[in-house]
């Protein structure tokens, strides 16, 4: 059907992307003929400790793990601190949202195994705690950038609060939160990686392992991985974007 | 409509129950007898003593009860019980070393433990929500923060705090420290000046081609995407292939590891928000305010530095700060392909598990990413038309 | 319409920060009036609106609504009676003109097929055809069409009062126009209560059955638009009237119809419809240089004789 057909095609780039990585994770060992040139000598030149499926595996559940809860945080907070009685917390919230995102990504990590050891465990705190930044403050943003006109006129209407927030502000707001969700989540897959030197087994896991042991081949199928993975959520998040945007007609 | 000021103040009152509960359950701070053994912990009234400790408490329970009943006076009484707070702290660690670790153990080394980092966080936090209560503000808010670093060097240089482990890991390697230092800033600063100068040559190449936009935006876009590692790691053997290759490259002291794929990698992050916050300030200068200008008769140039470039400044100095925050925090990823700064005794601190190393690395970074910050917000402050 | 009050205001005070935004008023609007409420701004008058639907909770003194105080009433229930439109429209910019009209027979669980014809009626009631307008978003509207939703949403619910804020305040003076003869007309088949608060006098003298002029929180007169041209309380009332306008303002509420004498001989050359302002047709006079006018009904005959004398004597009665 054609309609089927053009309805698939803004997913086209999303759909590549993750297609790519795919075959990228089940294939690799068929390019070991070329990963030879890189790094010539009689070691191993595909990375073998682990399978790419299973670290992608790993590395998306910590991903999703630590997104969904700083995602579910940062929103309710957003929310909380935009309510009459939560609202004293405003300033406050919204001057540590932006402080918070001064904090290199990378020594969050670090500060989180002086505090709770090695591991993923350590390694999802950090990312929650960093990825709740991005989706605070544009949950606040959003909330806030809601026209007074129209909350004055929800409420003269006679909705009730939870409806208020529920059909006109989240809807409102909905833009601005995914796009802080969207920056969430892409430096959480970036950070999530940099958890290898912590303990966490995630498609970094080949990168530090080829630059412990001068194996450039590691390194390669590793960064390869991790920057597929990146592109192909983005350009699933960019396409999701699109759609909230036409659905609200702007 | 509730009067604020005939309310308690809530957040406060949150903020001292939280710093007061970690204070008495967490420990204060911990005491090694070397750098290897296990540390034993110290609460709050074993570290400081009854005196210190039941003082401390005491500030901490007059703020809250000054923030049932908050007034202007109370809130400046407030603003001086945080700024004591904040002073006394690298003293408070000063006694708990004096009092806990003996002169001659040049071998021990005092660390800091939850009660003690929870009342540095928690005295920030009311410092920053007592200061927007005061309107107009207080400019004396800083006289705590300030008086926190000066106290801290003070005790520092005259050999108080020596047997902190942060200095003793600092003692150990102060040659490379400042040589971390100095690689980090190079870094960065070099990212930062490559960026500005391809940035803002890209920002004016977009405006007399702006069927440019579209691509030029989607590359950096892509280049944001790619997580550091990975563009750390993709940037290796392309490198080395070229540098084994051309000997003018070698000689230059490229290789696929160190500064060489740090930096091009840097300035690949660095240019979307150079690029993006130059092309917005360009075009936002309002298209009358040009008019006027050329009508006035001024030359082209005379509109670009003495109109444009001006009333841009301050956008461009926002991208400057994204952008130099982004690459401190990157340059220390960078010392896992072997560039040189901060994020190497992370990574060695991380290997050897040795924390106060990882400290040594870490708090570095995160003080360079927050002077960056101050840096260029008070730049753009500065040059911000009308107010500088 | 019968007279019993729709709207009661007992004494009613509204304190913010300890100064009085609504100092002590007390105020009965009858079922079916237009009352206006005029003053400058920060004079109360929307300070008073929104103590009708509960936006503001009174300091004190009581509110009842058609003998209920609301004090005792639950404020989404007492809002959901109320039609409420607003200066800036208050549109919600992400659904269609149909859902944002349904919003209030949507709170009250009305069935679908009943909120469908709602729409349906009240898009053709404001001349906007539902074919046209049902499917478009608040930003492919104009100003213009943006208000007139704005007023369909607001009578959706079919309440009995209907509360307006300045809702013409931000349009062009040709569009305000049509709008306030717009209401007018929907006013003539529905019968409303109608609170509405304005800075413009010339829009209260216009729209208004009485008209509420209040100043520093307090109501300085009361009355029907001819009674405060002829008597104004005092010279805030004056200056709000404008002194040198006063005459004219009079004359534009006052139609042909009631000065216009029995034809006599041949009719004048130049012609004034009989439901036109004695505004209008003394500006015909100046313009034509003439002293008298031929009135005409609305199938075009001559009806009566309007000579300048009549105009001006009946004026000064």
């Amino acid at each position: 059907m054609t309609a089927g057909l053009s309805g698939l095609r803004p997913w086209l780039a999303p759909l590549a992307w993750s297609l790519l990585l795919l075959a990228a994770v089940l294939g690799m060992a068929e390019l070991e003929a070329l990963f030879r040139q890189i790094q010539p000598g009689t070691g191993a030149v595909i990375y073998q400790r682990d399978s790419f499926a299973q670290l992608l595996l790993n590395h998306l559940l910590i991903v999703g793990v630590a997104a969904l809860v700083s995602v579910s945080l940062g929103v309710a907070a957003g929310i909380l601190a935009t309510r009459a009685w939560g609202r004293d917390f405003l300033p406050l919230v919204s001057q540590v949202a932006s402080i918070g995102q001064t904090f290199p990504p990378v020594a969050v990590l670090a500060l989180a195994v002086p505090l709770l050891g090695f591991g993923s465990l350590p390694t999802i705190v950090a990312l929650v705690l960093y990825g709740l930044l991005p989706v605070l403050r544009n949950t606040l943003a959003g909330l806030q950038g809601v026209p007074p006109a129209v909350l004055e006129a929800a409420q003269g209407m006679g909705m009730a609060p939870r409806q208020v927030l529920f059909e006109v502000e989240l809807p409102l707001a909905a833009a601005v939160i995914f796009a802080g969700i969207r920056t969430t989540v892409t430096v959480t897959i970036a950070t999530a990686a940099i958890g290898s030197t912590i303990g966490a087994s995630t498609l970094g896991d080949p990168v530090i392992a080829g630059l412990v042991n001068g194996n450039t081949a590691y390194v390669l199928q590793g960064a390869l991985l991790i920057g597929l993975l990146a592109v192909s959520v983005d350009s699933g998040f960019e396409r999701l974007q699109q759609l909230i945007a036409e659905r609200q007609g702007l | 409509m509730r009067l604020l000021s005939s309310a308690s103040n809530r957040v406060v009152l949150t903020l001292v129950t939280l710093a007061i509960g970690s204070l008495l359950l967490g420990d204060f701070a911990s005491v090694q007898a070397n750098r290897i053994v296990p540390g034993s912990g110290f609460g709050l009234f074993a570290a400081l003593g009854s005196a210190w400790a039941v003082a401390l408490l005491a500030a901490l329970v007059t703020l809250a009860a000054l923030a049932l009943h908050p007034s202007p006076a109370g809130y400046r009484g407030m603003l001086l019980l945080i700024s004591l707070l904040l002073l006394q702290w690298p003293a408070s660690l000063a006694w708990f070393i004096h009092t806990q670790i003996p002169a001659d153990q040049a071998q021990a080394r005092a660390g800091l433990a939850t009660g003690c980092w929870s009342l540095l966080f928690f005295a920030l936090l009311l410092l920053i929500e007592v200061r927007q209560r005061l309107a107009p503000a207080a400019g004396w808010w800083r006289l705590g923060p300030l008086g926190l670093l000066l106290v801290t060097g003070l005790l520092i240089y005259s050999g108080y705090l020596e047997p902190l482990a942060l200095l003793r890991e600092y003692s150990s390697r102060s040659a490379q420290f400042w040589q971390a230092l100095r690689g980090h800033l190079g870094l960065v600063g070099g990212a930062l000046g490559f960026s500005l100068l391809f940035g803002v040559a890209l920002a004016l190449l977009i405006r007399r081609q702006p069927q440019l936009q579209r691509s030029v935006f989607g590359v950096l876009n892509f280049f944001q995407t790619i997580p550091s590692l990975a563009l750390f790691g993709l940037l290796i053997a392309p490198l080395s292939y070229l540098a084994a290759h051309s000997p003018l490259l070698q000689q230059l002291g490229i290789r696929g590891i160190g500064w060489a794929p740090a930096l091009l990698a840097l300035v690949a992050y660095s240019l979307l928000p150079i690029v993006r916050n130059t092309s917005v300030a360009l075009q936002a200068v309002a298209a009358e305010v040009i008019e006027s200008a050329r009508g006035m008769g001024m030359s082209p140039w005379q509109v670009f530095s003495q109109v444009r470039l001006p009333l841009a400044l301050p956008v461009i100095l926002e991208g400057m700060r994204i952008t130099s925050i982004q690459a401190i925090g990157l340059t220390a990823v960078a010392a896992l392909i072997g560039a040189e700064g901060f994020g190497s005794f992370i990574f060695q601190g991380l290997g050897q598990g040795a924390m106060d190393l990882v400290l040594l690395g870490a708090l570095p970074t995160i003080v360079l990413a927050l002077l960056a910050d101050a840096l260029f917000s008070a730049l753009a402050r500065y040059f911000q038309p009308g107010v500088g | 319409m019968s007279a019993r009050p729709m709207i009661e205001l007992d004494n009613v005070s509204r304190l913010f920060e300890g100064v009085a935004a609504v100092d002590g008023i007390s105020l009965r609007i009858d079922s079916g009036e237009i009352c206006v409420i005029v003053g400058t701004s920060g004079c109360g008058k929307s300070t008073t609106l929104r103590l009708l639907n509960k936006l503001i909770d009174c300091s004190s003194g009581d509110i009842r609504i058609d003998g209920q105080a609301i004090a005792q009433l639950d404020a989404q229930r007492l809002r959901r009676r109320m039609g409420y439109a607003i200066q800036n429209t208050g549109l919600f910019p992400h659904w269609t003109v149909a859902r944002n009209i349904s919003v209030v027979p949507r709170l009250l669980n009305w069935p679908t097929e009943r909120i469908e014809a709602r729409v349906h009626e009240l898009l053709e009631l404001l001349g906007l055809p539902h074919a046209d307008f049902a499917h478009k978003f608040p930003s492919q509207l104009s100003g213009g069409q943006a208000q007139r939703v704005g007023v369909a949403r607001a009578l959706a619910g079919d309440p009995d009062i209907l509360l307006m804020d300045e809702p013409f305040g931000a349009l062009d003076p040709i569009t305000r126009d049509s709008l306030q003869n717009e209401l007018l007309r929907i006013q003539s088949r529905i019968h409303k209560t109608i609170v509405f608060v304005t800075h413009d006098i010339d829009e209260a003298l216009k729209l208004a059955t009485r008209i509420v002029v209040m100043d520093q929180g307090r109501i300085v007169q009361h009355d029907t638009p001819v009674n405060l041209l002829n008597h104004p309380a005092n010279a805030f009332v004056e200056s709000l009237l404008g002194q040198g306008e006063r005459g004219l303002k009079r004359a534009s509420l006052q139609r042909v119809a009631e000065r216009m004498l029995p034809l006599q001989g041949t009719p004048p050359a130049f012609s004034v419809a009989a439901q036109d302002s004695l505004r209008q047709a003394l500006s015909l006079m100046l313009w034509h240089r003439v002293g008298e006018l031929c009135v005409r009904d609305n199938e075009g005959r001559a009806v009566g004789l309007l000579p300048i004398s009549a105009l001006l004597h009946g004026a000064t009665a």
